[in-house]
């Protein structure tokens, strides 16, 4: 369900996705996206459930201007990240959007504050230290600053990667199962940063396949067989 | 936070693979180097003995010249000159000259301030038969020596006195066939003769020479002023090319007239030493070329070497990139994902590379600085090092080859869909 306040703020939705399909495979013949459409408004923590395979993390990389749908047109704050170079949508991505990644994906020769600071790096940014800080503190890694990720636990890597994706203050997040790796209190601690996230100016979409995180999100949307069925 | 931060972090992370590289590029820089050494040492220790053999030839060819002057000095030697007309090769067949010239030729000379010339013998010569005894001689006029003028009179004893009118001079053949001594009348060509001297036999035509008075011997051949030679004797000239020196003096005096010499051991010496010079200068030309094509198959050997070397380290470099690259597509996914464009991507593994290239050259070039002076010595060192496509080769070889080797493998990181390694992993 949107918050009301979201409607009333943000009646324009910041990212439009129209009708897009995407299919893999020889001759296209496995359908992932079936000529779906989604909207995601500023503020708004959306979250999108359902079976593996279903083709949620197709639809990121496809908002994530990493991947080219077949058909549909997708729209960042009313522009078309597909109409433009590829190194343009480098830039885009690292102006408007963080990722999360199930399995962390940090880069494993930099210690956690290297980690999260090396998402400036596109912008040609030095990253703000109080705000660094900040993060640390929130994400409770104060302690884990100066370590590598073979020396943080599942919850530190995936607590390091959100930092990571938020130093930068994207406009809206890309999480794609960041609590699939995690424990209960790490979970809880992800989706409370997220939910800080949005409530902050920024929007959230995530993917998972537990059914559970609903009661954190604004909306949540349930995908089954490339197709959306709205709760 | 940087890019060189990352390609540090990332180094110091795959230590190995990245000193598995320094080594490929320090290994092939190092070997051209130690070829081009080895090279520079053989092109260097054959000019040396290249040197050293002109040293020495120069030595043999400068003593035998001093040998020849010596010889000249002391023994002098002596030309014939001749009528322009005469065919040298009837001189050479006969013995003679069959065509004439002036008789006051040889005035002109002795009245001369000729310097290369000692003696002036005029003659006229020919075969004739000798009637009364029904066999042929050689006739020879001679008037003995005509002193020259500007010398003053010769205070010495003359090389030959001249025969007198009435007189004869027999050579051995002639005085001994008839028992003819010295005294004794003898008829030549119907008129009586005094046999003045007899001569021992010399083994040459000598032997069957008959020699008279010059102007007699022109009334019997009806060539009344005429000789066909003029003697020279004792000739002085130290340079090497004396026939030729003394051919413009005698030339200006007397143009019309061809001059050619007898043989001496002066001429002897001249041409021992012109073999020599041309023995040894083919020995020098010889070693020279024998040098040559080794330093060619060496060269070609050693730098086959050095690219088999290269090409092998350039797979090895490419296999080393494709495997860090490999290790690494997560991170450039992630990277991808951030917002790194290709080019950063694409600077973040190339300056890893150039890295390697750098590392590898400094090392091998800073061994090379190091041993060789030592091992191959100063002038190869120098020879070496004072080159401009040396500097341009250890400062740009390494870095290319690190490049050309990685460049497949990271053309193919920053073409590959960071989707795929997002998604598959």
């Amino acid at each position: 369900m949107i918050k009301e306040s979201n409607l009333v703020k943000n009646i324009k939705p910041f990212v439009t996705a129209k009708k897009i399909s995407k299919s893999y495979g020889n001759n296209n013949s496995v359908v992932v996206l079936n000529n779906i459409s989604i909207d995601l408004f500023r503020e708004e923590f959306l979250s999108i459930s359902g079976p593996s395979g279903c083709g949620k993390t197709t639809l990121l990389m496809i908002l994530g201007c990493l991947m080219n749908p077949d058909n549909g047109e997708v729209k960042i704050d009313n522009f078309n990240p597909y109409k433009k170079k590829s190194s343009d949508r480098a830039k885009i991505r690292s102006e408007f959007i963080g990722f999360i990644f199930q399995d962390f994906k940090l880069i494993p020769y930099l210690n956690v504050m290297e980690n999260i600071r090396c998402s400036a790096l596109p912008l040609g940014q030095i990253s703000d230290n109080d705000k660094l800080e900040k993060l640390l503190s929130i994400l409770k890694l104060d302690h884990r600053r100066l370590h590598v990720p073979s020396q943080l636990s599942a919850g530190e890597k995936q607590r390091t990667a959100i930092a990571r994706a938020m130093i930068t203050s994207p406009r809206f997040i890309l999480a794609d199962e960041p609590t699939g790796n995690l424990d209960e209190e790490n979970t809880e601690i992800v989706l409370k940063a997220l939910r800080d996230y949005s409530n902050n100016n920024g929007s959230v979409l995530m993917v998972s396949h537990d059914t559970n995180i609903e009661c954190f999100t604004d909306r949540h949307l349930k995908m089954s067989a490339g197709g959306f069925e709205e709760k | 936070m940087n890019i060189r931060l990352l390609v540090f972090r990332e180094i110091r992370f795959n230590l190995g693979g990245f000193t598995a590289g320094v080594l490929a590029i320090f290994l092939s820089l190092i070997s051209y180097l130690i070829a081009g050494s080895i090279n520079a040492d053989l092109r260097i220790n054959t000019s040396k003995k290249l040197q050293l053999m002109n040293s020495e030839l120069n030595e043999e060819v400068t003593a035998l010249e001093d040998g020849i002057r010596k010889s000249m000095k002391g023994l002098g030697f002596n030309i014939y000159i001749y009528p322009e007309n005469q065919d040298l090769s009837a001189v050479y067949e006969r013995g003679y000259g069959d065509k004439t010239m002036p008789e006051n030729y040889v005035s002109k000379l002795a009245n001369s301030k000729i310097i290369h010339i000692n003696h002036l013998l005029p003659r006229l010569t020919e075969m004739v038969d000798w009637s009364e005894k029904d066999r042929s001689v050689l006739l020879i006029g001679v008037r003995g020596e005509v002193p020259i003028a500007y010398r003053g009179p010769n205070i010495k004893k003359p090389l030959i006195n001249p025969v007198k009118e009435g007189s004869i001079v027999l050579g051995y053949e002639l005085h001994h066939a008839y028992g003819l001594k010295v005294g004794d009348k003898v008829n030549f060509l119907d008129d009586e003769y005094t046999v003045s001297i007899t001569h021992k036999r010399r083994g040459t035509v000598d032997d069957i020479s008959l020699w008279m008075n010059l102007s007699l011997v022109q009334k019997i051949l009806n060539k009344e002023d005429k000789i066909n030679t003029i003697l020279a004797l004792e000739c002085n000239c130290e340079s090497l090319d004396r026939l030729g020196e003394i051919r413009n003096e005698i030339h200006k005096i007397l143009p019309e007239t061809k001059i050619i010499e007898k043989e001496s051991r002066a001429l002897a010496r001249a041409e021992a030493r012109n073999l020599t010079k041309f023995t040894g200068e083919k020995q020098i030309q010889n070693f020279l070329q024998s040098k040559k094509e080794l330093i060619h198959i060496q060269s070609i050997f050693s730098f086959g070497f050095v690219i088999i070397i290269c090409i092998l380290c350039s797979f090895w470099i490419s296999h080393l990139t494709i495997s860090n690259i490999n290790q690494r597509l997560i991170e450039i996914g992630t990277f991808t994902a951030i917002g790194f464009g290709g080019k950063k991507i694409m600077i973040l593994i190339l300056s890893r590379v150039l890295l390697m290239g750098l590392i590898g050259g400094m090392l091998a070039v800073l061994l090379f600085v190091i041993t060789c002076p030592n091992v191959f010595g100063y002038d190869v060192y120098k020879n070496v090092t004072n080159n401009f496509s040396f500097i341009i080769i250890v400062l740009i070889a390494p870095l290319t080859l690190a490049v050309m080797s990685a460049w497949i493998p990271v053309l193919r990181a920053v073409l590959k869909d960071p989707v795929d390694v997002l998604r598959n992993d």
